[in-house]
């Protein structure tokens, strides 16, 4: 076994073994049967890979490229031989779909506008109503660096949960970290109140606190509030909490379909990265109803940049690796100890596949 | 010097005059102090507040040159701790420091015992200073005790070697206390503090945000049996001994009431009987009445208070309504062969009754003057264009009676359950009620409720008490 491999096994079996911290959820939401996560394509993965799909030294995305990835993404996953029949099988026009995209490291790391714009497009070829597609990120200054409004179709709508409804009340998480004051993170008040379903649009990412961060974490921290209170220091306890928001009704039923965002990426010093030597091109988009299944695979993806690029991995859990100062500019440092398995510990609640072996994963080359 | 004095001696003051005024200490401005990429010890906002020297015991305290932007908080803070403040503002603060001091002698009232989690025994030392102040930072209700106090879940005397870090050894004292039994939680707000004072009965909690701008969407979680939040009646949830309810902004400054819910009984008659507007009727005579004694936004309303009597039948509720009078305010050329449309603009007795309680804001509206017209009206505040609710007709019969020598007229109602949508009425049956009272002769009209509303309308389901069919 060689060394990567070794500290991946060792430290995910570490890491898993921690009790995780006491959760109390409150939710009115009954589970919908068969429906959102991990859905009905339990185990499956669709990855389309197009090196035409961005220009590496404009960034400018070449849209036709683009819906052509959609499309055959799409209609791989389902099997269908028209895509409006895939979409159909997700979303009809009585929807109110939030698409949730990533934005937090805008403009230079995010869910790419012509990306979301193309998902917007075909919701409303199948009916949706345009006003009743949302984007939306919990941060208002994040949304306006992404410009959204630049590529969408008319009528879509771009909100920020922090100016637009807020947060639900009534459903949250309790949890005490660190003794911190407010032990709450609630959900997205247009998750619980607005949205029948929704597309997660995350953005191939590495991550400080949580290694990676794809489906799991950008439907989790990105649909709840007060969720930076769980790292302190260099603990992080991203390994379990990322499962549990995830698997929060009505979250977790609503959330019927995922669309990784993979034609600019970050190696390192994620999720915020505004240091352009730390992006990458993977050119790459995954589609799935499992968000286990393909963030086991986007580990592979950020792991094998990570080494082409000398760094050390994202399972390293070394504490002389520790250090906050240099971890924006040396990817030999870490600024917490990262918590990659929590994808597997979200496996552990039932909301898809972690074992590779099993995952049936199908590559498309354009 | 002679201090301004603009409202009355409780209040805030303001302070003009360049000579400090004798017998107040001076206190420092109360402010937020955000300071980014810098380490703290508890990672979130310092604030400056003065809650722990008022609490240690400072009583007359002078806030001197204040800074552009802390007057209103000033006056705030000090109000909510009952200090006899006087305040030096900046000149630009003057308008918003005006409407503070209005809004604090709006809700004026007589000071209730303070509420609190820990004792503290005060040596007066800098150190249980601070510890002071890190509590109420975090919203550990506490209160200054000479002895360990069993009445309060933890009492503590932070002199020793554990308290010289004060932010370690209030969150100590928080995990003694428990989360459960904390007596006030906010949540979603980092810049708040919270005083709570209580009777046994009700409670009047104080929210003052240091923040300098408006916060929405706080949580709040108050421990105890309160079944009504005034004025926030917004995603109010009553669990596990505890109400929780959201106050959807807060500027500076706010007070929340918090009551039991109002309770009546409607007693019952084993038949139907006529309508005698006479509390001294045989049927009457032993009746309990409530009170219409708020004012129907909130407060205490001065006077005597209207009565109101239930019984019930198999098929009928009856109600009695006895309401004191100083001037009758009577619609010209009255009729009672029909309903009377804004009958709600003269002297009336009304009753709001909803039986459904997954849909509280569907409910019915029924009205009484002193000389018998009446008003029926069905009533979905959930779909307010529906008109169909004005022409409704529940059967409802009414008898008004007006006693001139005793200044009080009486109004009785008999209304077919049917009408209220109660199938099979019996012992334990409740109703979702509010009782009010319209009277007075411009420009003196005032109105009254059992529960008031906390708001500028009656129709406020949210704030209906219960009748209950005994």
């Amino acid at each position: 076994m060689e060394r990567r491999s070794f500290l991946a096994a060792a430290m995910a079996q570490a890491a898993v073994a921690v009790p995780a911290p006491k959760y109390r959820i409150v939710s009115s939401y009954q589970p919908q049967p068969a429906a959102g996560m991990p859905g009905p394509y339990r185990g499956r993965v669709v990855t389309v890979h197009a090196a035409s799909s961005i220009d590496e030294a404009t960034e400018r995305v070449d849209v036709p490229t683009v819906a052509e990835m959609i499309r055959r993404g799409i209609t791989s996953l389902t099997g269908d031989r028209d895509s409006r029949d895939s979409w159909a099988r997700f979303f009809n026009s009585t929807d109110v779909v939030g698409i949730k995209v990533n934005c937090s490291g805008a403009p230079g790391a995010m869910s790419m506008p012509d990306v979301v714009a193309e998902i917007a497009r075909n919701l409303i070829a199948v009916g949706v109503k345009a006003a009743n597609v949302i984007i939306h990120e919990r941060n208002e200054d994040q949304m306006v660096a992404a410009n959204y409004q630049s590529a969408i179709p008319t009528g879509v709508q771009v909100h920020s949960a922090a100016k637009h409804t807020g947060y639900d009340p009534k459903t949250y998480v309790d949890c005490s970290f660190f003794g911190e004051d407010d032990t709450r993170s609630n959900m997205v008040r247009m998750v619980t109140e607005e949205f029948t379903k929704i597309i997660n649009v995350p953005n191939m990412k590495d991550h400080s606190a949580s290694g990676v961060t794809g489906c799991l974490k950008n439907i989790a921290y990105g649909e709840f509030h007060n969720v930076a209170r769980s790292h302190q220091s260099s603990k992080t306890n991203t390994l379990s909490f990322i499962g549990t928001l995830a698997n929060v009704e009505p979250l977790r039923s609503r959330t019927v379909l995922h669309i990784m965002d993979g034609l600019r990426g970050v190696w390192h010093a994620g999720p915020f990265s505004r240091d352009k030597r730390f992006r990458f091109y993977p050119k790459q988009m995954k589609f799935g109803t499992d968000p286990v299944a393909m963030d086991r695979l986007l580990i592979d993806v950020i792991e094998a940049k990570r080494k082409a690029e000398g760094a050390i991995s994202v399972w390293d859990r070394s504490p002389e690796r520790l250090n906050a100062r240099q971890f924006q500019t040396d990817p030999n440092t870490n600024q917490f100890v990262r918590e990659p398995g929590h994808i597997e510990y979200a496996s552990g609640l039932g909301l898809g596949v972690y074992d590779i072996k099993q995952i049936n994963h199908t590559e498309i080359r354009l | 010097v002679i201090p301004i004095l603009l409202f009355i001696a409780a209040l805030p003051r303001i302070h003009d005059g360049k000579p400090e005024p004798a017998g107040y200490v001076k206190v420092p401005p109360p402010v937020v102090r955000i300071r980014a990429n810098q380490a703290g010890p508890t990672g979130i906002p310092w604030i400056d507040a003065n809650g722990w020297r008022f609490e240690r015991g400072l009583r007359k305290a002078f806030y001197a040159t204040l800074p552009r932007g802390a007057a209103a908080l000033a006056a705030a803070e000090a109000y909510a701790y009952g200090v006899d403040a006087l305040i030096q503002p900046d000149e630009a603060d003057r308008p918003s420091l005006a409407k503070m001091l209005e809004y604090l002698e709006s809700i004026d009232q007589p000071a209730m015992p303070l509420m609190a989690n820990i004792g503290v025994i005060d040596d007066g030392s800098a150190i249980a200073g601070e510890v002071m102040n890190m509590l109420g930072r975090r919203n550990l209700l506490y209160r200054v005790v000479s002895k360990p106090d069993p009445k309060l879940t933890v009492t503590v005397s932070p002199t020793g070697a554990e308290a010289r870090n004060p932010s370690t050894f209030a969150a100590r004292i928080r995990e003694k206390v428990t989360d459960d039994k904390r007596l006030v939680r906010l949540f979603n707000a980092s810049t708040v503090v919270a005083r709570l004072t209580g009777d046994g009965t009700r409670a009047r909690l104080h929210l003052i945000n240091y923040s300098g701008r408006p916060i929405t969407d706080l949580r709040v979680r108050v421990l105890g049996g309160y079944g009504r939040v005034q004025p926030f009646p917004k995603d109010v949830v009553t669990e596990a001994g505890a109400v929780e309810f959201t106050v959807p902004e807060l500027a500076t400054y706010m007070v929340v009431d918090l009551e039991p819910a109002r309770r009546a009984v409607s007693l019952h008659s084993k038949s139907d009987f006529d309508l005698t507007a006479d509390p001294a009727a045989a049927q009457w005579r032993n009746v309990p009445a409530v009170h219409i004694d708020r004012k129907f936004m909130n407060g205490v309303l001065p006077g005597q208070p209207t009565e109101v009597r239930s019984r019930w039948t198999a098929g009928n509720l009856y109600l009695l309504f006895s309401c004191p009078f100083d001037e009758l305010h009577l619609k010209p050329e009255p009729q009672t062969e029909s309903d009377t449309n804004k009958l709600w603009d003269w002297d009336v007795a009304e009753v709001f009754l909803g039986s459904e309680f997954d849909h509280i804001g569907h409910y019915r509206e029924f009205e009484v003057s002193p000389r018998g017209e009446w008003v029926d009206l069905d009533i979905d505040r959930d779909h307010p264009g529906n008109e169909q609710g004005i022409g409704w007709n529940s059967g409802f019969v009414v008898k008004a009676r007006v006693d001139q020598a005793r200044k009080i007229w009486y109004g009785e109602m008999r209304i077919p359950f049917a009408s209220l949508g109660v199938k099979s009425a019996r012992a334990g049956v409740e109703l979702r009620t509010g009782f009010y009272r319209c009277a007075g002769t411009p420009p003196n009209r005032w109105f009254a409720a059992w529960s008031a509303t906390g708001q500028r309308s009656f129709h406020g389901p949210h704030a209906f008490g219960r009748l209950r069919l005994e």
